[in-house]
């Protein structure tokens, strides 16, 4: 930015989010001004999962999800609903709904073929940005994984709602708005995958839902938000340190069709056993347990059995805040900590890790990179 | 900045309870990591301008220009913004505002005083708009009045331009 005194440009069409139109005489703030929509603009192509974010219900007043789950929309009714999109990047609609379960977002048996067409989306050169559009549930976690195996330094940003598009106050115009501008945003590339929700950015290792349906429904327990996408600009402050995307070792095209069956077993006082037996018998190549600390002696039993058929088992905390400490007693039972990741993510983690080695030694050490 | 097992950065870290132990924190961004009984762990990266990164270079430089903060409230009268221009302050950071404060803004800026708007909301950037900068205004970005006051000195040392100035308030 460099013209003296030129505030926001006014533009055709233009209302809403970004009714920003008055001159600014003194020009004191440094806010990037938009260009003529079309020109220039970065590319931005946005991948529809579906999602409350793709659903309108009967009534503005269906908040929670509609009477009939599934009916999503396609994704040229967003261009519609919203044309300012277009303000913000170029964009391109790739309709991925048949990659998405019922209630929306990336079914796991699909994940795979996700991860390999963002791949090919991100690696086109005529592409920017990335934008996944996705139901709440399940959000942080199919995020996490393609921040595993996504070789891209491409912003890779996915998005969701709370509330149905059709809801009142519905939280899905803005929530893909903002996304957009963050995919277009050079600063957005590198830093992983991105989520976004309620006007903020989170690191893909560490979101997490805070909320069934509350807008405030996106968090990074214990550490925070890496960005902004604030009314004026998108910013950042952070960036996430652990290994991802461009960093990360994991293969796209070297993993297996189906990755290693991992279950998680909850820790509670007087669980039985035989659940983590009956894991095992099915199949089960690794164990996330969830609550190491309050696992009963039944549980310690099985665990150890498992152990001795060599089956790796991870502990993350059922606190849902802070690390599983390296203690002698996990070491000595031959359990890698978790460190502060969530069950649904340790078990993402380990399956990878077990497609590449059954280690414990290498394990740790994943545990301990990403 | 290390308290209480955690690592945060100096850029965002505040102090929000008189005596706790868990006083430290850094709204909205949260810590870098943890210096936990095993091993020292680290999330986060900031990618705000600091240390072998920043344009500021005190050498030769005795004391830094002058700047206050005012306190925003109901009611609030405009006489500390008045004593401080009086004063010969440089700079002022209005912790949060008051509609008094309109005018005697204007007239410490026509007096050549830097006035940066910043909010003591604990979190949450102020926003930057064409109609606040039309009145002139620098935001703070997410900083507290007690950092930006930090800030705005330094900056004070390279440049009076507002431009320039908001240009730091958004990398730092």
């Amino acid at each position: 930015m460099s013209t003296e005194g030129s505030g926001r440009r006014p533009r055709a069409g233009a209302g809403g989010v970004l009714a920003l139109l008055l001159a600014s005489p003194l020009g004191a703030q440094e806010i990037p001004p938009l260009p003529p929509p079309g020109i220039d603009l970065p590319r931005v192509v946005l991948v529809s999962l579906g999602g409350e974010i793709a659903t309108n219900c009967e009534t503005s007043l269906e908040l929670a999800g509609c009477e009939s789950t599934g009916e999503t929309f396609a994704p040229s009714i967003w261009i519609r609903d919203l044309p300012d999109l277009e303000l913000a990047a170029r964009i391109a609609t790739e309709d991925l709904r048949a990659f998405a379960r019922a209630e929306g977002g990336a079914a796991p048996e699909h994940w795979h073929a996700l991860a390999n067409r963002l791949r090919q989306l991100a690696g086109d050169p005529d592409v920017d940005g990335v934008v996944v559009t996705h139901a709440a549930a399940g959000l942080a976690d199919t995020a996490f994984f393609l921040n595993l195996v996504l070789p891209t330094r491409k912003p890779v940003v996915l998005v969701a709602a709370q509330r149905p598009w059709s809801a009142v106050s519905g939280d899905g115009p803005l929530n893909l708005y903002d996304a957009v501008r963050v995919a277009a945003h050079p600063a957005a590339g590198g830093k992983g995958v991105l989520v976004v929700l309620n006007q903020e950015v989170h690191a893909a290792r560490d979101a997490r839902r805070t909320s069934a349906y509350r807008m405030d429904g996106l968090g990074s327990v214990d550490l925070g938000l890496i960005g902004v996408a604030d009314p004026d600009i998108v910013r950042f402050f952070t960036e996430p340190t652990r290994r991802h995307t461009h960093r990360s070792e994991f293969e796209l095209a070297a993993l297996p069709e189906a990755l290693p069956a991992v279950e998680i077993v909850a820790g509670y006082p007087d669980a039985p056993g035989r659940l983590i037996d009956a894991a095992l018998a099915a199949g089960a190549k690794g164990l996330v347990v969830d609550g190491a600390a309050g696992l009963s002696n039944g549980q310690l039993a099985a665990l150890r059995r498992a152990r001795e058929r060599g089956t790796l088992v991870v502990a993350t905390s059922a606190t849902r805040g802070g690390r599983v400490p390296e203690t002698l007693t996990l070491r000595e039972s031959g359990i890698i900590p978790g460190d502060n990741l969530t069950p649904a993510k340790a078990r993402t983690l380990l399956r990878l890790a077990l497609a590449k080695t059954t280690d414990p030694t290498e394990i740790r050490r994943f545990f301990g990179e990403y | 900045m290390l308290l209480n097992d955690t690592i945060h950065s100096a850029r965002f870290v505040t102090k929000r309870h008189t005596y706790h132990i868990e006083t430290f924190v850094s709204p909205d961004v949260g810590p870098l990591g943890f210096a936990d009984a095993d091993r020292v762990v680290l999330y986060r990266s900031p990618v705000t301008r600091h240390t072998g990164d920043t344009e500021f270079d005190l050498d030769g430089i005795e004391e830094l220009p002058q700047v206050d903060v005012v306190y925003g409230y109901q009611e609030a009268s405009r006489a500390p913004i008045d004593a401080l221009v009086k004063e010969g302050a440089k700079g002022i950071i209005l912790a949060d505002s008051s509609p008094a404060y309109r005018s005697a803004v204007l007239e410490a800026q026509a007096a050549g005083v830097v006035v940066v708007q910043g909010s003591r909301k604990g979190s949450g950037r102020m926003v930057l708009s064409d109609w606040t900068a039309a009145r002139g205004e620098i935001t703070a970005d997410n900083l507290h009045p007690q950092k930006a006051r930090i800030l705005l000195r330094l900056a004070l040392t390279r440049t009076t331009d507002a431009r320039e100035l908001q240009r730091i308030f958004n990398e730092y």
